[in-house]
């Protein structure tokens, strides 16, 4: 965690909310994920902030579901094929499948911890292949959405990116871009070796 | 405690945002004095919150769920202040080596100079001090300052005058640089001055 400390990325994928059931009562916390009461109850169940959610869990207060951009339906559908599931769908406006999923993992027991790790590895492995090779062929058109026609696989893969691989795609894009550029205009027009 | 109808994190979250937005617009946006003194407002209230509540403690006891969650949300805030005011350090580090260590350049455009704190010019002064002692040491073989995008085919270029930027001494001696004309100079008596905009390369 500590290289991300500073990381704004990271500090705002930590406000994602989990589901949190408490297991034994909170004097004067009642206010937390927008409660009324003075108290939280045991049983109780709250919408509680990742970086608030760690003391909690961990100090045994509540236990917390797998939120459902993890959940074992996305987990199966990747297992099959990972490239077939739009991530950006799966978590909120601007945050990341992937910066999510670590936060969670950090979160988790041993075993969970590795089975959560092995998920996020395999599929940005799966993906990864597509997202380069994607960027590079648009490098010439230049616009995420653009090319393809409407509605084809590609597109919609590309739509499907979370936030991590779209930063990738552009960076491959802009890397391509500038090689074709050094390659035709060159230091003193060097031809291009074949 | 003057936290309840905020939920805690609330005003952090929002400081955090404008990091983001610079990062999204890149681009550096004014001081948020305001936003970070409500910050600190809140969290000397929550360091009484939990003064209040360790006072309380019974030694058999240990510490009520509530002290240790004002904790988490007293370092929360302070990372959150952490990460903003180190974002901002690093976008104007960047802008000091784009314009090739030029302060005056960057600290008299007001423009510039009206988004920054006090703090933050007085960073980017001692920074400058830094980065010139260590330049000196060295400057006879190497300029750090100087442009790494284009390596240098010549000694010498051939410039265009963009702007006047009054007399300045190269190794023919002083030369007055007026608007419209052009001179062939030794690149490292004006590297500075094309990274600032007076003069344009001609290539």
């Amino acid at each position: 965690m500590d290289n991300d400390y500073f990381s704004i990325d990271a500090i705002l994928a930590e406000n994602q909310k989990i589901q949190c059931k408490f297991k034994q009562r909170i004097p004067e916390m009642g206010h937390l994920g927008g409660g009324s009461e003075r108290d939280i109850l045991p049983l109780s169940k709250r919408q509680i902030p990742i970086w608030l959610a760690y003391i909690i869990v961990y100090s045994d207060w509540a236990d917390f579901d797998i939120p459902q951009p993890f959940s074992n339906k996305v987990r199966n559908a990747l297992r099959a094929e990972p490239r077939s599931v739009r991530l950006s769908n799966l978590v909120g406006a601007g945050a990341g499948w992937y910066v999510l999923g670590k936060t969670i993992m950090d979160m988790l027991g041993d075993e969970q911890g590795v089975e959560m790790s092995e998920m996020l590895i395999t599929t940005f492995k799966g993906r990864l292949v597509d997202v380069i090779d994607q960027a590079q062929h648009f490098a010439v058109l230049g616009s995420v959405g653009g090319g393809g026609g409407v509605d084809s696989a590609p597109q919609m893969f590309r739509e499907g990116l979370d936030t991590t691989e779209r930063e990738l795609f552009v960076l491959a894009q802009e890397s391509a871009r500038r090689m074709k550029k050094w390659y035709e205009e060159g230091s003193g027009g060097a031809k291009r070796v074949l | 405690m003057s936290t309840d109808t905020r939920q805690f994190g609330d005003l952090a979250t929002q400081l955090v945002m404008e990091s983001r937005r610079s990062s999204q617009t890149d681009a550096l946006l004014k001081y948020n004095d305001s936003l970070v003194r409500s910050l600190l407002r809140e969290q000397r209230d929550l360091e009484r919150a939990a003064e209040a509540l360790e006072a309380g403690m019974n030694e058999f006891q240990g510490p009520p769920p509530a002290l240790l969650i004002i904790q988490t949300a007293i370092s929360r805030n302070k990372r959150c202040l952490l990460a903003y005011h180190s974002h901002r350090i690093d976008r104007l580090r960047d802008l000091y080596w784009a314009v090739g260590g030029a302060l005056p350049h960057i600290l008299n455009n007001q423009d510039t100079r009206s988004k920054l704190s006090p703090h933050e010019v007085d960073y980017l002064r001692q920074y400058n001090s830094s980065v010139m002692e260590f330049r000196s040491e060295f400057s006879h073989e190497l300029d750090i300052t100087a442009s790494i995008t284009n390596a240098p085919k010549d000694l010498h270029v051939l410039v265009h005058v963009v702007r006047d930027c009054g007399v300045i001494q190269t190794e023919l001696g002083s030369i007055d640089f007026q608007k419209g004309q052009r001179f062939m100079v030794r690149r490292a008596d004006i590297e500075h001055l094309i990274v600032q905009g007076y003069l344009e390369e001609v290539s």
